[in-house]
């Protein structure tokens, strides 16, 4: 960068106007000042804060740097942050040093900010039209002692969510029901965690490898900032139809000013806005910010565990859908399989819903229509079987009555317990149904986050195809993995791999 | 540990790695040195805040308080003093907050200490800074409040010296340029 002219002109004026001569510290009188503080350092062990261990450390700054914690809402930190800054860097930025960056971000202890969005449409066909739903959510993290997100609608808190590393665990508290659950985290997956994030560049490596566009320079709150656009949907895992992703970075400070989305889904009938910004960074932590307040009022759910995302889990989820739609999924992507299920359950309802009324062994019976040209004889025959039809109705319809009337009776004395068991049932219905599919969406999104090479071929290849490739991804330079259509496992060479058939 | 004068050979080349571990390991004098080493530094960060001189000493303490308190958190130990700026920005911002003091120049106990007819140049001075971003005012309040090197600014800041000059050079002409449109110099 040129000198300025007349430098040292200025160098003076700013002198003057400024410089002074700092008294020297006195640390006595600052030991009077805070006695309870310098303690803290005489007798570390009796009044210091126990050091967490090293594997809780470690724990939370994976968390923090890990894209495969996108499971359930952690999702929007990991995309809010990580991604966000990830991406603030590149050969080709004039102010934004990416190193400067790296460092920084490493450095961070504690940060927070804020995410506003904005969904219109439906997410999947079967689920019911959202009309400019605004949700405010707001982030803090430690290094130290984990995350806390709260979620609000309308000034409404819908919920809070907490991570807590020591504990290996996510605790959501949803007020609406006033209910909580508590989720683990797998011992397998904070493993791969590890060995996926030791080093933060790696991430950068990754997903630099998407193309981005230079916005140029722009002011945002009188900052003045340096934005890119990525507009590949890989950037989300594939899990939307479309995703257009502005980061804006402080030039100076080299760290995240604001990230804005936009998302399309379910053929474009999805749409969702979301502005992350209000970044603070390295703030002041209170750790009782940390523990979940839980109401005494409120009941747990049943709790989970957060599935892990290998190969076993995948096939697993393979088998789910298989069982519960009949064929595979379509695509791996997990919104159309969370879709798609949702549908056949729909239509099940729905034939539910149409089946003939029926007690015990006994139906109802439709009652014969009178066709045309019907001889005097016929008629009469027809209008016997018709009595004997109605009357075989009355009793059934009767004894549908009473036995709904007992139903009802029951239902009423029941009914606050009824909700509760209705709340953990749908749980355990989720539990059981689409965990194993989400286990194979994550893992599908990771394979594509991390460029595998994956291809599935689910929309042609069924489970009688048993040397058909279901699933493959890249493992080495010349190894491939794949699932075929009766989900055994093979590790194949690319040559054998384009014998295969799909 | 022995105890030396803060500007001996043996205290200056002491690491922060060291002090940090041998301060945790119960040993005080080392955080005091830590203290010494950093309070002008750190008085200049809060300043760049606060505007005010005393309130940033103020500032300062806390800072050294806080640090006391959850310097076993620190976790990169040859980064205590890029953590220490970190602590001592958000006790100077909750300050500022509580006390709802304005970065302004009327406020200025610098500009009122100094000769009458330096006060116009100075007040235009501390607007043109004022005007600057909050990263942009730390580093030249940094620079010419204390007059710190940049070698300490680097550790300050956490950034290289090569990203100082840049920042430095940018802010100042941006106040030349403030200064230029009114009228200095005379």
């Amino acid at each position: 960068m040129k000198p300025l002219k007349n430098d040292k002109w200025l160098d003076d004026v700013i002198s003057k106007a400024i410089s002074t001569q700092t008294p020297p510290f006195d640390f006595d009188k600052w030991k009077q000042k805070y006695p309870e503080e310098f303690q803290t350092l005489v007798s570390p062990v009796e009044k210091g804060t126990p050091a967490p261990t090293a594997s809780e450390q470690n724990i939370w700054r994976i968390i923090m740097k890990s894209r495969i914690t996108k499971i359930a809402a952690a999702a929007i930190i990991i995309i809010g942050v990580f991604l966000g800054i990830v991406f603030m860097g590149g050969p080709d930025m004039a102010s934004v040093s990416w190193a400067e960056v790296a460092q920084k971000v490493e450095q961070a202890q504690s940060f927070m900010y804020q995410i506003k969005m904005t969904m219109n449409g439906r997410m999947m066909p079967e689920m019911p039209e959202i009309k400019n739903k605004e949700m405010e959510i707001s982030v803090i993290v430690s290094a130290e002692y984990g995350m806390k997100m709260e979620t609000s609608s309308e000034g409404k808190a819908m919920q809070q969510m907490y991570i807590i590393p020591r504990e290996n665990a996510m605790i959501m508290i949803m007020p609406e029901m006033k209910k909580y659950i508590r989720m683990e985290f797998d011992e397998e997956m904070l493993e791969k965690m590890k060995k996926q994030n030791q080093d933060p560049r790696y991430m950068v490596e990754e997903l630099m490898k998407f193309e981005y566009t230079e916005l140029g320079r722009n002011t945002i709150d009188g900052i003045e900032v340096e934005g890119i656009e990525v507009t590949d949907p890989r950037f989300g895992g594939g899990m939307f139809d479309s995703m257009v992703t502005q980061l804006w970075v402080d030039v100076e400070e080299g760290l995240p000013v604001r990230m804005e989305m936009d998302i399309t889904q379910n053929k474009g009938q999805m749409k969702m806005h979301m502005v992350a910004d209000n970044y603070q960074w390295n703030i002041d932590i209170d750790p009782s910010e940390f523990e979940p307040i839980i109401p005494n009022d409120y009941t747990a759910g049943p709790s989970m565990k957060i599935p892990k995302m290998n190969e076993e889990t995948a096939i697993g989820g393979l088998k789910k859908f298989l069982e519960l739609t009949g064929h595979y999924p379509e695509k791996l992507n997990l919104m159309d399989m969370v879709g798609e299920i949702s549908k056949i359950k729909k239509e099940e309802e729905k034939q539910a819903e149409e089946k003939p009324l029926q007690i015990g062994n006994e139906k109802l019976v439709a009652i014969e229509v009178m066709p045309e040209n019907i001889s005097p004889e016929e008629l009469k025959k027809l209008m016997e079987r018709n009595r004997e039809t109605m009357e075989h109705n009355k009793k059934i319809t009767e004894e549908i009555m009473k036995k709904a009337e007992r139903t009802m009776a029951k239902a009423k004395t029941t009914m606050e317990k009824f909700k509760d068991h209705d709340f953990d049932a749908e749980m355990n219905k989720m539990m059981t149904e689409f965990m194993p599919v989400q286990s194979l969406g994550m893992f599908y999104m990771t394979l594509v986050q991390e460029d595998k090479d994956p291809a599935y071929y689910g929309d042609t290849v069924g489970q009688d195809d048993v040397d058909a490739v279901l699933l493959r991804w890249k493992v080495a330079d010349d190894e491939y993995r794949v699932i075929f259509g009766d989900l055994s496992v093979e590790t194949v060479s690319a040559d054998q791999l384009a014998e295969l058939k799909n | 540990m022995p105890v030396f004068g803060d500007d001996s050979p043996a205290v200056t080349e002491i690491s922060e790695k060291s002090l940090v571990e041998t301060a945790l390991d119960g040993e005080p004098e080392s955080f005091r040195i830590l203290c010494q080493r950093y309070y002008a530094s750190m008085v200049a960060v809060a300043y760049s805040v606060l505007a005010d001189s005393h309130l940033a000493e103020d500032a300062d303490q806390e800072t050294f308080a806080r640090a006391c308190c959850n310097l076993r958190n620190l976790k990169r130990k040859d980064k205590f003093p890029g953590w220490l700026a970190g602590i001592c920005r958000n006790v100077a911002k909750d300050m500022l907050r509580t006390r709802s003091t304005q970065f302004n120049t009327n406020n200025m106990a610098m500009v009122e200490d100094k000769p009458q007819n330096d006060c116009c140049i100075n007040e235009a001075v501390w607007q043109a800074i004022n005007k600057l971003s909050d990263s942009a005012k730390e580093v030249v309040v940094l620079r010419y409040y204390n007059g710190l090197s940049y070698e300490k600014i680097s550790a300050v800041l956490g950034i290289s010296k090569g990203s100082i000059n840049g920042r430095l050079t940018r802010a100042k002409r941006k106040i030349a340029k403030y200064l230029k449109q009114n009228g200095f110099p005379r």
